[in-house]
């Protein structure tokens, strides 16, 4: 969909600034970062996010009263499609999309002028305590125990799959307060200092060779009881109010832009295999077409959702529609990006570095086509798998 | 950028719901499929309600609407499973004609928003396949006018019509003159035979042979832009139009699938308890809304005039929602089981025309392929030359 032809005259006045700021301020040794397709390191987001900040921009989500923009989800959306199409780090989420608002709703004062300006500086990076080994898309089981001893919660217990843990200085978590009754009603929402005696963070490696998940471990952590969000035993409903706000840039409409022009620029770089370059086997080219409309119907599925379309279907369903959409997407344009690289693809250049001078030695941008494919695997499992977003479609529709 | 339905919109989406619920029953359209017919008095309505005119431009008496209005009255349309042919008269014949300003064309443009007459779109001949370039009827000046020869197939409504919009090259144009041009001739006259044929889902298509047809020279349209041009503009409306019916097929086969699922038992329980036949539906939702989301993409750009937007939209449209609308189709069957084949229910019967507007004008592999050409020329475009 062409962008332009959609945005009101104020819109484009604001796309043209968020780009200009971007342009003007992305760091040098970053953006080449980013054309090199190489890992960010937690000190890359800290900058980048204090950049944000100085400016006014940290919050993008953020009403103004707490040091947010205050910008409707349209403004919020071609800003994160700017940034990405620009490459910039990826906003860390747990602190500012997801703890950030609860604390705002439910939080006290104390709490809100402690931790709010923190998020914003990313001075405190924060960690999602909710996934247990034995409770994963069936979160309400969790077991992690947290028991009240005086002016302090005494928490046991295992968390899983949690994501850049080891970045992270502080970490949110639902702990069980209470074994009796429905397993939601004994949940509690509790914020944990990562620097507590008794925490152990242990990579998880995954399979496209990089540590991005940790195991968490509790052994008798003593935290405070003034960092209990809101009442104890009602964590469930705090987590419900989080997971409307996980979902704001749930299907990462910018990324896969950024990927798709990415991959279209392979096409038209790299050869194919009848003399032409890529873009001219009809195979891969009709590959290519399938994602582009792919990512078509997501953009406007996405506008359709932000700009709050009546048609029933899509306003009930529609997050959980749009989850199911955008990972597919991610997942498409990963899975075309591998087959650009052809018998590249099968070559892991991180477990080789001093082969630089070897005669197949890609670019740095094609090799990270690999990664990406085995990391993308994860889209259609956190944030609600598919099938449970099929169920909530299912339910929601009350068949 | 706002998806909502204008009040207008809303109030034609409305009358028509309520048209159909009353007047335009299963059982009423069973016995206008038997007689090969369309319904006369739910043409009267339409036009009665301005419907006919909604997209036809304001001086030649339309409402002036866009493709968005177009797909609100498809969409109804697909639902109540018309078979009214609004799509062959007035999106692709209608548009068409409205593109000549001669007064006659004019006066013949109000008789078909008042529903005095019908025309259809003869362009496709038997080998075009979904080439829109490839049609060989021959126009010949002669002293007194013009005659064609030539076959054409797949009118959609053509059996329908009293009017043939025809196109054919000239053999040897005068200078001035391109080689596509379009020729209005009267369905009956001397020259002209037409075989009314019908679709699985009883909707019309008509073939015409034109043997040495003869038209006087008023029967040439003249158009501002090229004959070619405007017939490309208005397959893509057409096919915008067809998108959005297709959305109207899918609403519907998903809600009657739903509500079988809350009702039929089997094995002492519900079977929307069984979590296979719920992620099915849910499945069929999701596929629902990336189709209506392409659908209102098509609507959007199916106006422009420049032909590479609307291939975008338009094309990229037509190739999700033909899989789209393959998926729902079957999905809706199966889950139906047995009923789901059968003549009595009409789960089967949108199954068929979904599969039909695959057909028409373009099936997903045409339109992808349209898509991807156009993939290929920006990539190549935005790559360095070889040195």
């Amino acid at each position: 969909m062409d962008m332009d032809l959609e945005l009101s005259d104020e819109l484009r006045a604001f796309r043209d600034e968020v780009r200009a700021f971007i342009a003007g301020n992305f760091p040098e040794d970053l953006r080449r970062k980013a054309e090199a397709g190489l890992p960010w390191e937690r000190d890359d987001h800290v900058r980048w996010q204090r950049i944000l900040h100085r400016h006014g921009w940290g919050g993008p989500g953020w009403p103004v009263e707490y040091g947010g923009t205050g910008w409707d989800p349209l403004r919020r959306f071609l800003f994160d499609t700017e940034c990405a199409l620009a490459g910039t780090p990826r906003e860390i989420p747990f602190g500012l999309n997801m703890v950030a608002p609860v604390i705002m709703r439910y939080g006290t004062e104390k709490q809100k002028s402690f931790f709010l300006p923190r998020i914003l500086s990313l001075e405190h990076w924060w960690a999602q305590g909710y996934s247990e080994p034995g409770a994963g898309s069936d979160l309400a089981s969790l077991k992690t125990s947290a028991v009240l001893d005086g002016e302090h919660y005494v928490v046991n217990g295992q968390k899983i799959w949690t994501t850049l843990a080891h970045h992270a200085n502080w970490i949110f978590c639902l702990v069980r307060t209470r074994t009796s009754g429905k397993p939601q009603a004994g949940i509690s929402f509790l914020l944990i200092d990562m620097a507590s005696p008794g925490i152990e963070v242990r990579p998880i490696p995954t399979i496209d060779g990089e540590h991005e998940l940790n195991e968490v471990w509790f052994r008798d952590v003593r935290v405070p009881r003034e960092n209990l969000i809101g009442e104890e035993n009602e964590g469930w409903t705090y987590a419900k109010y989080l997971l409307q706000h996980e979902r704001s840039d749930i299907a990462r409409v910018g990324r896969a832009q950024a990927a798709m022009s990415r991959l279209k620029s392979a096409a038209g770089r790299y050869p194919g295999n009848y003399g032409g370059k890529l873009v001219d086997d009809p195979l891969f080219l009709s590959r290519l077409a399938r994602a582009e409309l792919a990512l078509q119907a997501l953009e406007v599925l996405n506008l359709r959702v932000l700009s709050g379309d009546r048609d029933v279907a899509v306003s009930d369903i529609g997050a959980s529609v749009l989850k199911v959409v955008g990972s597919e997407v991610h997942q498409q344009l990963s899975e075309v990006s591998l087959l650009a690289i052809g018998p590249h693809g099968a070559l892991d250049s991180r477990r080789d570095s001093e082969a630089r001078d070897a005669p197949g030695w890609r670019m740095p941008s094609d090799d990270g086509f690999t990664p990406t494919y085995f990391n993308m695997r994860k889209t259609t499992i956190y944030g609600g798998s598919t099938e449970i977003q099929k169920n909530i479609i299912a339910k929601v529709l009350d068949i | 950028m706002d998806f909502n339905l204008t009040q207008e919109q809303e109030g034609v989406r409305e009358a028509l719901v309520r048209y159909v619920r009353r007047h335009y029953g299963f059982e009423h359209r069973r016995a206008l499929e038997r007689e090969r017919a369309y319904c006369p008095e739910a043409w009267r309505f339409l036009a009665e309600m301005g419907i006919l005119g909604v997209a036809l431009p304001e001086e030649a008496g339309g409402l002036g609407g866009s493709s968005r209005d177009v797909m609100v009255v498809m969409e109804e349309i697909g639902d109540g499973l018309m078979l009214e042919p609004y799509l062959g008269a007035v999106v692709l014949a209608g548009n068409l004609l409205a593109c000549s300003d001669s007064g006659s064309h004019r006066h013949l443009l109000g008789e078909l928003m008042s529903g005095g007459a019908t025309m259809a779109l003869a362009h496709f001949e038997p080998d075009s396949r979904y080439d829109a370039e490839r049609f060989a009827t021959r126009a010949t000046h002669t002293g007194k006018g013009w005659t064609l020869t030539g076959d054409k197939s797949f009118i959609v409504g053509g059996g329908y019509a009293d009017w043939l919009l025809v196109s054919a090259r000239i053999e040897e144009p005068a200078a001035g003159l391109d080689r596509e041009q379009l020729f209005l001739v009267a369905s009956g006259a001397p020259g002209v035979t037409r075989y009314s044929r019908q679709a699985h889902d009883g909707t019309n298509f008509a073939e015409v042979r034109l043997d040495r047809a003869m038209v006087p020279d008023e029967a040439r349209l003249r158009l501002k832009a090229p004959a070619l041009a405007a017939i490309h503009k208005v397959l893509d409306q057409g096919t915008a139009a067809l998108c959005g019916e297709a959305i109207g097929c899918m609403r519907a086969l998903l809600r009657q699938t739903m509500e079988h699922l809350r009702t039929r038992h089997q094995f002492g329980a519900r079977l929307g308890a069984q979590q296979a036949l719920r992620h099915r539906v849910a499945e069929m939702a999701i596929e629902l809304e990336k189709a209506r989301s392409m659908a209102l993409l098509a609507a959007r750009y199916a106006d422009s005039d420049h032909a590479c937007v609307r291939i975008r939209a338009v094309s990229g449209a037509k190739a999700v929602i033909g899989e789209a609308a393959r998926f729902v189709g079957q999905q809706a069957v199966q889950l139906h089981g047995g009923m789901g084949l059968t003549e009595e229910l009409n789960i089967g019967h949108y199954f068929k025309r979904l599969t039909v507007i695959e057909a028409t004008l373009g099936d997903t592999d045409y339109h992808l392929s349209r898509v991807a050409a156009g993939l290929r020329d920006e990539i190549k475009a935005a790559s360095p030359p070889p040195p």
